[in-house]
């Protein structure tokens, strides 16, 4: 045996397998003493924040020295490698195209067909032309996206919104005032004061109607007295019943109350729940499967869903909806008040029949969608 | 064939059969979080449910890191109106007291509760403290953690759901970089959070209830019967009391908090060897009416079964080693069982190992955590926890051979010398680290409510 | 259009595996452990060719080859000749080794905690091959053995790895080329590594007997593969970083 040629062999062996560790050793005496990963414990979620953050950017921005200084009073600074156009009011042509960030100190125009790739900050009234696209928009006025607008990122005003038909906001739309959806408009969330979708002449915004006075209670007043009789009537077959905690209940199976029904305590159905017309949920509500709310309906509690969730014409809720599936509010449907704004979140689309009223936020992990095309796809589905 | 040669390939197949199951849940999780659905994320409800809440804080002798977790969930974004902040000083021999009065003084909404004698251990102090608590829903965190400004609403909100009767937040290590260990278990931790708390809460198993950075509903817990005094580890006892009960455990991947890893092995082995006891305790305690309970999916009992005897993974590997080693001498076994060996080793080594790796090295890319690179050490962490725990296991058993043990109540180890700066308010600490979004700090402002608005609404307001 | 470096929370972040990627990872798996399968007689036969070399260069003696068989598939394949001494040729070797592996294993025993299982884990091998010497001194474990078993436990590495990388790589990593180039880069590097252990163990079993035998195999056997897996898998995670954090999901 040759020694020294085994004792080199196994240097570099004895290398090799050091070297299948080296690059794990290096990481970690490079991320020694390193900060660690980045929780960002001040985030607080405001539903505005990107607009916010963007307007106080914006300020900052406008202290920065003028690249160019035009003699119509317009502005070009220079950020970064982005420029920044401060002009009074705005007006673009038809088809207009901009790579700059556009702070327009006045009202704002686009005509149809123009491009914007960064942001927009008009201190008044916002008006983009049908088939635009844009990066993200802050107004602090109203603002009014045309028909066919693309907006990549959010939208947000001071004001009223009118998110115009067929339009697409890919992020949050926020307003200060309201959010008017127009048929075929999508956003990923909508939150306002007040979110609507177009209303009949006869649709009054604000009038809350009286609460559903429905005969059969659950639990009954008088469980001694009520019966088997009395529990089947209400769609409950009591060996699937069973208490959940102090103010629960649960029940396996689907359960389809044969008459309008008062809710008075918690429930959890392992299955479909479809709730008649006319009744009054007082509690918190969950369904493993679809949930059905009869027309004039009111939903006091929370409702939740694995699958899919509708109400029907004319329901109300005052609670957070969330549906692991689709969700869908009728004709008439309102939800939270101004004082109380609620939430409704749809996993899949969420989709807004109109005369819809939402005080709060319509939120959905693809998109909220109004109008017209949901009843195209009602027609479809027969 | 001879006796041990058959006892040493049953011994195998076992092991085989045991960590291929648990490596095929491992890839199903991994799978289910890179394809992840929103369909049960409820992040879009933050702010709209607001049940009133009573977060407990438990401590003994936590003078370094108390006034940290107090101005951290002070400078909460909650309204003080539901809101209380019960701060348990627990047979403390150091400030701890004095600290807390200092807080319970200087914030009407923290509470300083002093118990000075009786049963050790942190669920005998909740037990205590949870008796004065008001609130709906009962939030934990432990003295050493930091939560941010949102992490009591996001830990609230699954809580809309009717079913749900606690909520568990996830915990990131902050002291990655102090050791070797310490970055090593950040990875650890990444996997068991980023991955396995969300891929089974996504898949409707059972993701755990951690006893710290979560919450449990006032009336749930007491339908239960409360906390169980002599656990070692009172959250899993929780959790599958909770879901034999019929209630949820719903996880947050968003409420995320820091926490303190151990630094040293020492600490470590502590750690784990109670956490492997813990389990291995509520296994037997809890598995035939985990079997037998009629409110859960075949898939969730499953799933429970796996996380209860997670622990008996490290004897089990250990047993096939030795069973392989056995083989690996009998002259006999080489001529028709070498195969049977070389697939024992790839059964258990290879295949089965890889699949906790996959689920580290995936949680990684996830968050982006440069100490990925680090994986191949992680080999020795596992090394070291498998040995840790088989010497947990082995007195557990033979405790109980003897006589029931005596549980003592190790509190782990801190690090951080704390002084209020360290937490969520965007100070810098005593390493000169910065953290926090300086556009949300000068965005933000207090209203007195302790609810945080705008500038600018906070102008016209 | 959308500015690119907006990326969503870790908390939310995903790489959805397409239908596609999978169906081509599941191809390229089966694609190579139909390859390794067809190609058996070949690979082992490069595997010798490599770990004969790997000798020469070492200068460890080896006579002429032999012949293993590995399975009844794919039957018998060359295997290097190696003399390994019994423990009656040299009765003290064994002792002096053993004592001297101990008292190193002991002291870095006492210096790394972290390492202290792992360093049970090698003295419960080094004692059972010190018991096995004891106990049956004549015991004898030649070359021949050693790379049958050696063989037969690769093999099966390499037939399952495609299986193992596919998801490692193909499926996690978010570059669909990258993945498949890692996994075809591990591939060919079991083989040529398997090789290249295999001749020092070899070596080392020429020059102390059989003590070290368990001791090699358990470490430098199949756990090594899973060593040398997860270093290529946490570098392809280490390149891919960047990238993937960056990216967002539309």
């Amino acid at each position: 045996m040759n020694a020294w040629a085994f004792i080199l062999f196994a240097t570099a062996f004895s290398a090799l397998v050091a070297a299948h560790f080296a690059a794990a050793y290096r990481s970690w005496r490079a991320t020694k003493g390193q900060e660690p990963s980045d929780i960002d414990p001040d985030y607080v979620r405001l539903e505005d924040y990107f607009a916010r953050s963007f307007r106080m950017h914006v300020s900052e921005w406008l202290r920065l020295p003028p690249e160019q200084a035009l003699p119509d009073g317009t502005r070009v600074l220079r950020k970064e490698g982005e420029k920044i156009r401060v002009s009074a009011a705005a007006e673009f042509a038809p088809y207009s195209v901009s790579d700059e960030i556009l702070e327009v100190q006045g009202s704002f125009r686009a005509g149809p067909g123009c491009l914007f790739r960064r942001e927009i900050h008009a201190r008044g009234v916002a008006r983009i032309g049908a088939g635009s696209r844009l990066q993200a928009i802050a107004s602090d006025g109203d603002l009014f996206l045309g028909a066919g607008t693309r907006v990549a990122r959010w939208a947000d005003c001071s004001g009223t919104m009118e998110i115009g038909p067929q339009c697409t906001v890919r992020s949050r739309a926020t307003a200060g005032a309201k959010i008017r959806l127009k048929r075929g408009a999508r956003v990923a969330s909508a939150f306002a004061p007040t979110v609507l979708t177009a209303l009949d002449a006869h649709d009054p915004e604000t009038a809350e109607a009286e609460l559903p006075q429905p005969e059969q209670e659950f639990p009954v007043p008088d469980p001694a007295g009520a019966g088997r009789a009395r529990r089947i009537a209400l769609g409950l077959d009591p060996a699937r019943l069973r208490q959940l905690g102090p103010d629960g209940g649960l029940y396996q199976g689907n359960w389809k109350p044969a008459a309008p029904l008062r809710l008075r305590v918690k429930m959890v159905v392992k299955g479909d729940c479809k709730l008649p017309a006319g009744s009054l949920i007082e509690a918190d509500l969950k369904a493993d499967g679809n949930v059905d709310v009869g027309a004039g309906s009111v939903c006091r509690g929370n409702v939740i869903a694995g699958g899919d969730i509708r109400f029907g014409r004319g329901c109300r809720f005052y609670g957070v909806v969330h549906a692991g599936g689709r969700l869908h509010l009728d004709t008439g449907v309102r939800a939270g008040r101004p004082e109380a704004p609620v939430a409704a979140y749809g996993a899949d689309v969420l989709t807004v029949d109109d005369g819809v009223i939402v005080h709060g936020k319509l939120a959905s992990g693809t998109f909220v969608l109004a109008g017209a095309e949901t009843k195209k796809r009602r027609r479809r589905q027969g | 064939m001879s006796p041990l040669i058959v006892a040493c390939r049953c011994i195998l197949v076992l092991t085989i059969a045991a960590l291929t199951a648990y490596a095929l849940r491992h890839h199903l999780f991994v799978l289910s979080r890179l394809g992840q659905r929103k369909s049960r994320d409820m992040m879009e409800l933050v702010g709209y449910v607001a049940p009133s809440v009573s977060v407990l804080v438990p401590m003994h002798n936590e003078e370094n890191v108390a006034a940290d977790v107090l101005q951290a969930l002070v400078d909460c974004d909650y309204d003080w109106a539901k809101l209380e902040v019960i701060a348990i000083d627990d047979r403390s021999t150091d400030r701890t007291g004095e600290i807390i009065d200092e807080f319970a003084a200087r914030y009407p909404v923290v509470k300083a509760v002093h118990r000075k004698e009786g049963q050790g251990g942190k669920p005998a102090a909740l037990e205590f403290a949870g008796a004065q608590a008001t609130g709906e829903i009962l939030l934990l965190f432990d003295a050493d953690y930091i939560p941010g400004r949102s992490m009591i609403k996001f830990l609230v909100t699954p809580f809309c759901d009717p079913e749900v009767g606690a909520v568990m937040g996830r915990v990131v290590p902050e002291n990655g970089g102090a050791s070797l260990l310490a970055g090593l278990l950040e990875l650890e931790r990444g996997a068991g959070y980023q991955i396995g708390q969300q891929a089974r809460h996504t898949l409707g198993l059972t993701p755990q209830f951690g006893g710290t950075v979560g919450g449990v509903r006032a009336s749930v817990l007491k339908a239960v019967g409360g906390w169980n005094t002599y656990s070692l580890t009172e959250d899993t006892d929780l959790t599958f009391r909770l879901l034999l009960h019929g209630w949820k455990v719903a996880y947050v991947n968003r409420a995320e908090c820091y926490e303190e890893a151990p630094e040293t092995w020492q600490v470590r082995s502590r750690q784990i060897r109670r956490w492997a006891t813990g389990h291995t305790e509520c296994l037997h305690d809890l598995w035939k009416s985990w079997l037998r309970a009629k409110t859960l999916t075949t898939a969730e009992k499953i799933d429970g079964l796996f996380v209860l005897a997670c622990y008996w993974t490290a004897p089990i590997l250990v047993l096939g080693w030795l069973a392989s080693l056995v083989l690996f001498f009998l002259p006999q076994a080489h001529s028709s069982l070498a195969f049977v060996v070389a697939l024992s080793f790839m059964g258990y080594q290879l295949f089965g190992n890889q699949a906790t790796f996959l689920e580290l090295g995936t949680a990684a890319l996830l968050d982006g955590n440069p100490r990925v690179k680090m994986l191949p050490l992680s080999l020795f962490n596992f090394f070291g926890s498998t040995g840790a725990i088989c010497r947990a296991l082995l007195a557990f058993y033979l405790g109980g051979l003897f006589g029931p043990g005596n549980h003592h109540w190790h509190k782990t180890k801190r690090y951080r010398n704390g002084n209020g700066k360290n937490g969520a308010n965007g100070h810098a600490n005593g390493n000169g680290r910065k953290n926090g979004n300086a556009t949300a700090a000068r965005l933000l402002i207090r209203a007195p409510n302790g609810i945080y608005l705008c500038r600018q609404e906070a102008n016209l307001t | 259009m959308r500015r690119e470096y907006i990326y969503p929370h870790r908390s939310v972040r995903a790489f959805p595996v397409s239908r596609l990627r999978a169906a081509a990872a599941i191809v390229l798996a089966a694609s190579l452990t139909a390859g390794v399968a067809r190609f058996a007689g070949p690979l082992l036969d490069l595997h010798h060719r490599i770990t004969s070399l790997t000798i020469k260069i070492a200068g460890i003696p080896a006579g002429e080859t032999t012949a293993v068989r590995v399975f009844s598939y794919p039957g018998t394949v060359p295997a290097a000749s190696v003399p390994i001494p019994r423990h009656g040729d040299n009765p003290w070797r064994a002792p002096v080794l053993f004592f001297a592996t101990l008292a190193a294993l002991t002291l870095v025993h006492r210096l790394v905690p972290l390492a202290r299982s792992f360093i049970l884990f090698l003295s419960v091998l080094l004692c059972a091959a010190g018991l096995v010497i004891i106990v049956h001194p004549m015991f004898a474990f030649d070359a021949a053995t050693y790379q049958k078993i050696w063989l037969q436990g690769e093999f099966l590495v390499w037939l399952l790895l495609p299986w193992v990388s596919a998801f490692l790589f193909v499926l996690t990593l978010p570059a669909f080329f990258h993945g498949v180039a890692w996994m075809l880069a591990v591939q060919a590097y079991a083989l040529f590594w398997s090789a290249v252990r295999l001749a020092f163990c070899l070596g080392v079993f020429h020059i102390t007997g059989i003590l070290y035998v368990p001791l090699l195999w358990f470490c430098l056997g199949v756990l090594f593969d899973l060593v040398y897996l997860l270093a290529f898998y946490a570098l392809a995670l280490g390149l891919a970083l960047p990238r993937a954090v960056g990216r967002r999901r539309s």
